[in-house]
């Protein structure tokens, strides 16, 4: 049997492999410009921060130490923490709306300017500040002669003939604060990046000590599959490892969330053998069953429970088939939901998990709908206190 | 703890080698062109956005088809009005699929068994990454292909 489905496979794949698809041309081009549009981003962000020294002055050197390091307690630490959100994104903005792919001047500085300008970014670095900032201007238009002005469009300075220490100092000034906006927005692509107490190594304990204690089994031979993942909830970025153990024609799986060690969504299945399907109202005796599942829903909140409610539930074909199978037990107390579903079809229990936040529940009640639709809905009041 | 990033460019290259998958893995989800697009382009945005959270580089195309298939059941969950299975045929199609003997036998199956069969059979994901990429147990995945398998045998015959 097995090598028949195997050539079957084999045959379906290869059907499959010379089947061509005509992609809508607007399609194509779509994903080129959104991967453009990513691209360019990126690709702007990390070239100014590498080219964010203007190549004809000796700043190049002046600022090689600059690159975006700010040790808390000094004098540029202050000068940059006055700096406000908008500003750094002023900054930043300005740069990526830039053509120009590197920083001009309207002139090179003669030799004495770079000498001051070296000695002035010393004094800067102890706390020497300007008094004012340069003049951003939109166009060439608008250039103050005796003043630097900066055009973000070009990404060019307009020096005047003559540099006081004032203009040298606001140049300065301009290239350290650009430098830690930039430093600081790139810093956010890091920022989802969650702390995560939990190891893999934890997680597998946790995942494999949970599902032996709720499905009292033994699954230190199994077959380990941990497989990560990392994703937003309304209370911030999380991650998690479902861990999926194999062993003896069964399949378990659980959720260990790495920030605090809870186990959650705890499954099982035979290998093989479908969970989902519809089965006679007759084959399933929910007063009968309801003690095995309270025992698990107890093993899984790890405690005798007085439960308030307890709810069995499953959708009626109009076949007067039980859908997909499932008979569902909702366990009640106080702000705690337990679910734990039975599967006709496997003869047993395969899953259990708690409802917590507003988007659980409302996944949940959703998932509720589509079993309903056409479907009659049978609920029975198993407990009620 | 360590992590073997993934360039920008190399996501690229894999976006660009997997669009073709990526738009009919999308389309078997939300059943109509316009949504397809739409499950891909996010798709792509957000790779760019959480290229930091690859562990493994050489997970890069199920991570990318993991997305997809997150955006594209978002897609569906956020429409007003529900598709019921004899609806799909009524949607307006890209046409993209008209050469394909075997779609329309796919696109008969449940959604759930249609994620299966394209990843399996269309894109040649194993059956473990597949149960990692939808968080189910390989077990759910083969009964699923037991199913699509059924549907498709009439190919060959």
């Amino acid at each position: 049997m097995n090598k028949k489905i195997d050539w079957m496979d084999e045959e379906l794949k290869r059907i499959a492999s010379v089947q061509e698809i005509d992609l809508p041309y607007q399609y194509e081009k779509m994903v080129k410009s959104r991967i453009d549009q990513c691209m360019g981003r990126r690709n702007k962000m990390r070239f100014k921060m590498s080219k964010v020294a203007v190549a004809a002055l000796t700043l190049v050197l002046v600022f090689a130490g600059a690159g975006g390091v700010y040790a808390a307690g000094n004098y540029i630490y202050q000068r940059m923490s006055q700096i406000s959100d908008e500003e750094k994104e002023e900054y930043v903005s300005e740069l990526l709306q830039s053509d120009a792919d590197r920083d001009s001047c309207s002139r090179e500085f003669t030799q004495e300017e770079q000498d001051r300008m070296i000695e002035l970014q010393k004094a800067y670095e102890q706390g020497l500040y300007p008094e004012d900032s340069l003049i951003r201007i939109e166009t060439k238009n608008e250039i103050v002669p005796d003043r630097v002005c900066f055009l973000a469009s070009e990404s060019c300075f307009y020096i005047p003939d003559h540099l006081t220490d004032e203009d040298m100092l606001e140049l300065i000034d301009f290239y350290y604060i650009r430098d830690y906006s930039l430093s600081e927005s790139t810093d956010q692509d890091e920022k989802h990046l969650v702390d995560e107490p939990v190891s893999e190594e934890d997680a597998i304990a946790i995942a494999r000590g949970k599902i032996q204690h709720v499905f009292e089994t033994n699954l230190s031979d199994a077959e380990v599959s941990p497989n990560y993942n990392q994703g937003e909830k309304e209370s911030g970025a999380f991650s998690e490892y479902h861990v999926c153990f194999s062993y003896d024609g069964m399949e378990y799986m659980a959720a260990v969330d790495l920030q605090n060690g809870d186990c959650y969504d705890i499954q099982k299945s035979f290998t093989g053998k479908e969970t989902y399907v519809d089965a006679d109202t007759d084959s399933v005796d929910i007063s009968e069953l309801y003690a095995d599942a309270e025992k698990i829903a107890n093993k899984y909140v790890e405690k005798d429970m007085d439960w308030n409610q307890v709810v069995a539930s499953y959708s009626e074909s109009r076949d007067g088939t039980i859908v997909k199978g499932i008979v569902r037990y909702q366990f009640y107390c106080d702000n705690l939901e337990v679910i734990v579903n039975y599967s006709c079809s496997l003869n047993d229990f395969y899953l259990v998990r708690s409802l917590e936040t507003p988007e659980e529940i409302e996944a949940f009640d959703e998932s509720l709908c589509e079993q309903r639709d056409g479907n009659k809905f049978v609920e029975v009041v198993v407990k009620d206190e | 703890m360590h992590m073997q990033k993934i360039t920008s460019e190399e996501l690229t290259r894999v976006i660009m080698e997997n669009m073709s998958g990526m738009y009919r893995l999308a389309f078997s989800i939300v059943g109509n062109d316009a949504d397809a697009q739409d499950a891909v382009g996010d798709t792509v945005v957000k790779a760019y956005e959480k290229i930091q959270t690859l562990r493994k580089k050489e997970s890069v195309q199920s991570w990318l088809m993991q997305i997809l298939v997150n955006n594209s059941r978002n897609i569906v969950k956020k429409r007003r009005w529900k598709l019921l299975e004899n609806e799909m045929e009524d949607l307006e199609d890209s046409g993209a699929f008209k050469s394909d003997e075997m779609w329309p036998l796919v696109m008969e199956l449940p959604e759930e068994f249609r994620i299966v069969v394209a990843l399996y059979y269309y894109q040649n994901f194993s059956v473990k990454e597949i149960g990692k990429m939808l968080k189910i147990s390989e077990g759910t995945v083969k009964s699923r292909l037991s199913r699509g398998r059924e549907k498709l045998s009439k190919l060959l015959e």
